[in-house]
């Protein structure tokens, strides 16, 4: 098989890629190792914050069904619960099908593989009911079951706030919110909503233990100093059954390894991430990164990365020259509006830390 | 426990119930939904048991990643019951170690 | 840091670690520098078989079988645990021209000292074979071990008997000076700095021409890819090393390429952990240690021809690692005439494992008293001229 370009992951910056590329006119191959679209779109039931052009308002599993309208209606060529299991030389991609194994040829690869959520270790962390948040999050609101009754949320970013209050929607008591860092992580309107509904965030406190014989069945929180070292005699134990983990994400990067693109690492970012220019082309010439294997940022983001990587790709298969950079353009500057203020001037910094050291 | 309503989702949508066996007990779950949320549904918390000290292990990602959610499905060790979608009459297993039989 | 030595040993491989190992245990004041990290080329890339039933009859088999013995109690020695099973190993047969052939093999070990013997119903012993298998070699004397674990073993041993090992540092030159007409080794020359020392142990595998160079010297050691697959971990499935006897062909016939120019040979152990490890390819491709489609599709396809059984067992990893060849797929170890205090021990290719312990040792004692406790003549360079 052969595509011009190939689409690995179709969340919100692979979806989003594949629709620009297409519209221009690439022939695209957008695959997926899951059974549905939308990456971890179809979980957010919050509403999206920005700007019309970013879908503000929509909550994000509408999102999910428009850009996946979006996507049928240019007849893209779609490949689910297909896994790529590598990246060979001149990029051939080895798929991992129902049916068996194939392989892919393509002109461009724009990857678009998302992160996964950190953990952290303490004693107990290995039992049943601790878990990722976001894990929780895929549990409660397209599973539609509640991983427990009383939960403890440990960390206070925008995930830990957004998830806690979806947790209380579900049904589910959160016991408290903990939070390792003197101050709160995420927006302040997310925090808001859950001290409403009684939820006591505890900042500079973090877990000390699950408790429990096969599943979690207490937690001990425990104050922490300035360098973030447990206070002894600060010890606080609740009974819940399930601790989730909302201490941020990685970028999952493998394939990206396996291309032989050239990393960085930028722990606002997430950790190692593909150093890539401003149109989201890696140091492998023709492979395109985006979205948070780009370094972990929002959903409103790796959309505009993906529109960007998708346009780039298909510019330089010769496809709408003049239109392309008006179009880029006028991307680059609303996602520069989405990394103003407090929140989003680290990560717009470390962003122009990679342009620095990326190809032009 | 199902979410039964919801403020935002609203009910539960209607699927076809179907049963399936866990360590022997016939359990009721969804067709098509992962067979580790039909689990959790029925309150069960530990999926697998560690090579080494036995230790127990259960869901932790959810969407295929970590591996910590195995269990033997039909005879099969090491199946991802977080993305494995239960179908009728499914025989799982709590799975010790890498799936010996004991 | 150090700036003198009495051996310096370049590779922080098996080979390498061995020697420094056996070198330290000889009270031999021991430097051994890698440009990496421990394990990181060739040893760390390999599967763990010390397969006997693979060597040539004669020399290459009897340095086998002592190495063998050397393994049995490796671990005590090093108090380290090397995950060492003496697990047995099968040829499979699956044409009556190759049983023709094996049998000639195993009359010609035999009479070298291999406890060998064939087998009509391998099924027997490992349920998991084809039908279509048509009989075995069987020897209890085939045994396993996980490479990284030897590595870091030796390693252990080493620095505990005084060695010292400095990684992430490269070889830059080798000095040498001319005493009454002969050149003699004279010092090692890294980017943090001179060493000096009489005695240079070229154990860098693949890159052993690199460093021969600097001396002025010619090693004919090329690297030869070969891929190798994981599977999850499984539960007991496989008891022996089990290889086909393509493989044997290829070891037997070094130059023999096999289809494709992949020189696939079927390999398969399970390790302590469960996996299996499936090999492998022998392909000349420069220095590339990627893997490729290809390579890890016709792996699959042969797999599933040894042992269909397997078809619903997932792949979660593949790697590739250069083994270092030489024109008779034998090792080149020795002094090296010309240059006086100029060891070389490389170029194993797919024996670096099975062979680690008696080159380490044999190595060391030529370092020691001048000469091995068996003759290593038949392996020196001089034979490629």
């Amino acid at each position: 098989m052969d595509a011009e370009v190939a689409v690995v992951g179709a969340g919100p910056a692979g979806l989003s890629a594949s629709i620009e590329a297409a519209r221009l006119g690439a022939k695209i191959v957008l695959i997926d190792e899951n059974g549905k679209p939308g990456g971890q779109l179809f979980k957010q039931i919050h509403k999206f914050f920005g700007s019309m052009e970013h879908l503000a308002g929509l909550r994000g599993y509408d999102i999910g069904n428009k850009l996946w309208q979006r996507a049928m209606e240019l007849k893209i060529n779609v490949m689910l619960n297909t896994t790529v299991f590598g990246i060979f030389g001149d990029k051939t991609l080895g798929l991992l099908t129902t049916m068996g194994s194939e392989i892919l040829r393509a002109q461009r690869i724009i990857l678009a593989t998302g992160g996964s959520e950190n953990t952290i270790a303490f004693p107990g962390w290995t039992l049943p009911g601790v878990m990722g948040a976001g894990a929780a999050q895929t549990l409660i609101n397209v599973h539609r079951v509640l991983p427990g009754k009383r939960i403890l949320m440990v960390g206070s970013g925008n995930v830990g706030l957004i998830v806690s209050y979806q947790l209380l929607q579900a049904g589910a008591e959160v016991v408290a919110l903990v939070e390792a860092a003197p101050k709160i992580g995420g927006y302040r309107v997310h925090a808001a909503k859950i001290q409403r509904a009684g939820v006591p965030i505890m900042v500079s406190h973090t877990v000390k233990r699950a408790h429990g014989r096969d599943y979690v069945e207490a937690a001990t929180i425990v104050r922490v100093d300035d360098d973030l070292k447990m206070i002894p005699g600060t010890e606080k134990t609740f009974d819940v059954d399930t601790i989730c983990l909302a201490v941020g994400l990685t970028p999952l990067s493998e394939l990206a390894w396996m291309s032989g693109c050239k990393f960085i690492f930028v722990p606002t970012l997430g950790g190692h991430v593909p150093i890539h220019n401003e149109d989201l082309e890696t140091t492998v010439e023709g492979i395109y990164v985006a979205g948070d294997i780009a370094g972990i940022e929002e959903a409103s983001i790796a959309m505009e990365e993906g529109r960007l990587a998708g346009i780039a790709a298909a510019e330089s298969l010769g496809y709408a020259r003049e239109e392309a950079t008006k179009l880029k353009k006028e991307i680059k500057e609303r996602v520069q509006q989405l990394r103003r203020g407090p929140f989003g001037e680290d990560r717009y910094l470390a962003k122009q830390r990679i342009m620095k050291v990326a190809p032009r | 426990m199902r979410i039964k309503s919801h403020p935002i989702l609203g009910d539960i949508p209607k699927r076809k119930l179907v049963k399936i066996e866990v360590d022997g007990r016939t359990i009721e779950a969804f067709e098509g939904e992962p067979i580790a949320a039909a689990l959790l549904a029925a309150g069960i918390k530990v999926f697998r048991r560690t090579v080494k000290r036995r230790e127990p292990r259960g869901l932790f990602c959810t969407i295929g990643q970590c591996t910590d959610c195995m269990m033997t499905v039909n005879g099969m060790p090491n199946v991802r019951t977080c993305i494995t979608p239960v179908e009728e009459g499914m025989e799982i297993s709590t799975q010790i170690g890498r799936g010996e039989r004991s | 840091m150090v700036n003198k030595a009495d051996a310096v040993v370049i590779g922080g491989g098996v080979i390498g670690n061995s020697i420094a190992y056996y070198l330290a245990k000889y009270g031999v004041d021991t430097l051994l520098i890698e440009r990496k990290d421990l394990a990181a080329g060739t040893s760390g890339a390999c599967d763990g078989f010390i397969f006997l039933q693979s060597k040539k009859p004669g020399f290459d088999l009897r340095l086998a079988l002592e190495s063998t013995r050397l393994y049995e109690n490796l671990a005590d020695e090093l108090s380290y645990d090397i995950e060492y099973r003496k697990c047995g190993g099968m040829i499979l047969i699956e044409t009556e021209e190759q049983l023709k052939a094996i049998i000639e093999l195993v009359d010609g070990q035999r009479k070298t000292g291999l406890d060998v013997k064939l087998m009509r119903i391998p099924q027997e012993l490992e349920p998991i074979l084809s039908g279509h298998i048509i009989g075995a070699t069987h020897s209890p004397l085939d045994a396993q071990v996980n490479p990284f674990k030897v590595v870091l073993g030796f390693a252990q041993g080493a620095k505990r008997k005084g060695a010292q090992i400095l990684t992430h540092m490269e070889v830059q030159a080798i000095r040498t000076r001319t005493v009454r007409g002969e050149l003699k080794v004279d010092s090692v020359i890294t980017e943090r700095g001179e060493i000096k020392t009489n005695t240079v142990i070229n154990a860098a595998g693949v890159h052993a021409p690199v460093i021969a160079k600097m001396v002025g010297l010619d090693l004919p050691i090329i690297p030869r890819r070969g891929q190798v697959l994981v599977t999850e971990p499984l539960p007991d499935l496989v008891t022996s090393l089990l290889v086909d006897a393509e493989y044997i062909t290829l070891k037997l016939a070094p130059d023999h390429r096999g289809t494709d120019g992949l020189g696939l040979g079927f390999t398969l152990e399970q390790t302590a952990s469960g996996n299996l490890l499936i090999g492998s390819t022998r392909e000349f491709v420069g220095y590339d240690r990627r893997t490729t489609y290809h390579g890890i599709k016709a792996i699959t396809q042969n797999v599933l021809r040894i042992a269909p059984a397997l078809k619903e067992v997932n792949i979660i990893r593949s790697f590739a690692g250069l083994r270092p060849y030489t024109p008779d797929g034998l090792p080149i170890l020795g002094k090296l005439r010309g240059v006086e205090g100029f060891i070389v021990a490389a170029g194993h290719e797919g024996d670096g494992i099975a062979l680690a312990p008696i080159t380490g040792k044999l190595i060391a004692e030529l370092v020691v008293k001048g000469k091995p406790s068996i003759s290593l003549d038949e392996f020196g360079l001089e034979r490629f001229k």
